[in-house]
């Protein structure tokens, strides 16, 4: 009791950074992991789910540091909604397409709910935590974090692996079985969950939804994105052509509507979670508009929309497409005069460009927290490392505990 | 504590993903166009071939039970179409009244090159307005290019059966990918 005290009065004071700690994986955990539906733990050879460390943080870290700072985040980004969908300016900004600009208002004047969104955060414990983006329209490592970590935390606990006190930051499933149970009568029906056909991990995305929407007592169904039908009427169809009233779409809202059925959508009646409106907020442009607004947050990093995204990076700057997706065609130029660039599809989109905070270094990992918001509220964490300063889609996913 | 402190899964363990191949690779925006006819004669008199207007109402009519409103009562059935209108009839589901079908809607759609037809039946509603299968569009047929749908659709088709006419407008643009999370 009293060191643990005093382990919290020198978290305070001196500022204690984050540990990375090692730890043997569990022996059965492949055995584990399919008996839990997770069979995207392995990603083209490579492993993903990595539970051979942890991550250690202590309550304030997480409440002070993590938690606070995602509300707060969120509140300011969802207080911008309003103001860019009555902007012709903001909306031409944003790159949003001017044919959808009143179907993206109206599912907001209609306040379709919205379920989900991840911001990808930059903390070591020693300072405040930076905001990289918001991942806000298909956020992944949903599974991994509100369930398998949870798992992993269980199941080490018992073992006596790691400290019995040992909690974690995962409210997450509660709160989507909650949010699902609330926003439940406002989902015309039949409601389909959705993603592309050949991804096993966005398919284990939605089963696990599925699965919080069921113990929701909401009855749904499984549709692959490719398989959605467009009618006579202009109304989308299941395939046994029965009208679709709500589509869970883990899909990018740009994706879509820049699909051939993208014209329909308007027209069509369909509700979509994540809602159309959510295309202002999954937007690399609202980090700009963050930053205007609240100049100097502590949690913000300067950022601007780039107005000559061909010409020389200056150095200590990161160049970002608007709508890019797991780390894909970002420029970075670090303030050795070195630059660092991902490849990508979004070669012609537009750019922003953010000051460059590189992630800390653990061993020879670089940690993103990725903090999840719950229909508005801060839920828990997971981390994905990757071996370099961009995370990708190789990045591993390495479970988290708070001591 | 930060965590919950019991969580469960229902269905993951067990779900099977049985999903159908069905892609199209074609990338324009299918265009529609509908018109409504009360006959076969009207049908090809508006220029449409004669065989196609033949199938348009033959295949209206197979679908005329399953696409009409079904009312419990002949009196709730004639209130929306009128006294002689409205027909008894049964099926698996109970006994029911429904209005006869007075004309039916031809649907065309070019979609990547090839050019379909579907079609749905009609039934004139007394305000003068056709009732259609998935719920209430006017019946004055509607035409639309990639700017959109003339009619004003909203979800309370959401459930009720509707002619699919093409599927592989989603996804496209992730083929090469296969994943899309950000």
């Amino acid at each position: 009791m009293a060191s643990g005290q005093l382990l919290r009065l020198v978290a305070d004071g001196a500022a204690e950074p984050v540990r990375r700690v090692a730890i043997a994986p569990r022996p059965d955990w492949k055995e584990t992991a399919h008996a839990n539906g997770f069979h995207f733990h392995t990603i083209d050879g490579a492993p993903y789910w990595d539970e051979s460390a942890y991550y250690e943080f202590s309550l304030e870290q997480i409440e002070r540091d993590i938690e606070a700072p995602t509300g707060e985040l969120h509140e300011m980004a969802m207080s911008l909604v309003s103001e860019i969908l009555t902007s012709e300016s903001l909306l031409t900004k944003l790159a949003i397409p001017r044919s959808h600009w009143d179907w993206i208002a109206e599912s907001w004047h209609a306040r379709h709910p919205h379920l989900y969104g991840r911001m990808d955060l930059a903390y070591d414990g020693t300072g405040p935590a930076k905001l990289y983006e918001l991942n806000y329209d298909t956020p992944t490592s949903l599974y991994e974090a509100a369930w398998f970590q949870w798992v992993w935390l269980e199941e080490q606990k018992k073992r006596g692996h790691v400290p019995p006190r040992a909690d974690q930051y995962n409210l997450i499933q509660e709160l989507l079985v909650e949010s699902f149970g609330t926003i439940a009568k406002r989902l015309p029906r039949p409601f389909y969950f959705s993603a592309v056909r050949d991804s096993a991990e966005d398919q284990g995305t939605i089963a696990y939804l599925r699965d919080c929407a069921t113990q929701a007592g909401i009855d749904s169904g499984l549709i692959a994105i490719e398989d959605i039908g467009l009618s006579t009427t202009g109304t989308f169809t299941d395939l046994d052509s029965i009208v679709i009233g709500t589509l869970f779409k883990l899909y990018p809202l740009e994706m879509l509507t820049e699909d051939r059925y993208g014209s329909a959508l308007p027209g069509s009646g369909l509700q979509l979670i994540e809602p159309a409106w959510k295309a202002v907020l999954s937007n690399k442009g609202i980090l700009p508009l963050l930053w205007e607004r609240a100049t100097g947050h502590p949690n913000l990093l300067p950022s601007f929309f780039d107005e000559s995204p061909t010409s020389a990076l200056p150095r200590g700057w990161v160049r970002k497409p608007l709508f890019s997706r797991e780390g894909a065609n970002v420029t970075m130029a670090l303030p050795n005069g070195e630059s660092i660039v991902s490849d990508g599809p979004y070669t012609d989109s537009p750019m922003i460009k953010q000051a460059y905070h590189p992630l800390p270094k653990f061993d020879d990992g670089y940690p993103l927290i990725g903090s999840w918001v719950i229909a508005d509220r801060p839920a828990g964490m997971g981390i994905r490392e990757d071996s370099g300063l961009i995370t990708q889609d190789t990045s591993r996913f390495i479970p988290h505990l708070i001591v | 504590m930060k965590r919950s402190t019991t969580a469960s899964l229902l269905l993951m363990s067990v779900v099977p993903m049985l999903l159908t191949a069905c892609d199209d690779p074609s990338s324009t925006a299918p265009q529609i166009t509908s018109q409504s006819y009360p006959t076969v004669a009207a049908c090809t008199t508006a220029g449409n071939p004669q065989a196609e207007c033949q199938k348009a109402f033959a295949q209206a009519q197979a679908n005329a039970t399953a696409g009409a409103p079904h009312y419990k009562t002949r009196d709730d059935c004639i209130k929306e179409f009128g006294p002689d209108m409205c027909q008894p009839h049964s099926d698996a589901g109970g006994s029911f009244f429904m209005p006869m079908m007075t004309g039916f809607m031809l649907s065309r759609m070019l979609d990547g090159g090839s050019s379909n037809y579907s079609s749905a039946p009609l039934y004139r509603q007394r305000n003068g307005q056709d009732y259609g299968p998935r719920g209430a569009y006017a019946g004055s047929g509607f035409s639309s290019g990639s700017s959109g749908w003339t009619t004003g659709h909203s979800s309370d088709g959401a459930g009720s059966r509707a002619i699919t006419a093409s599927r592989g407008g989603f996804g496209s643009a992730s083929a090469a990918r296969g994943g899309w999370g950000g």
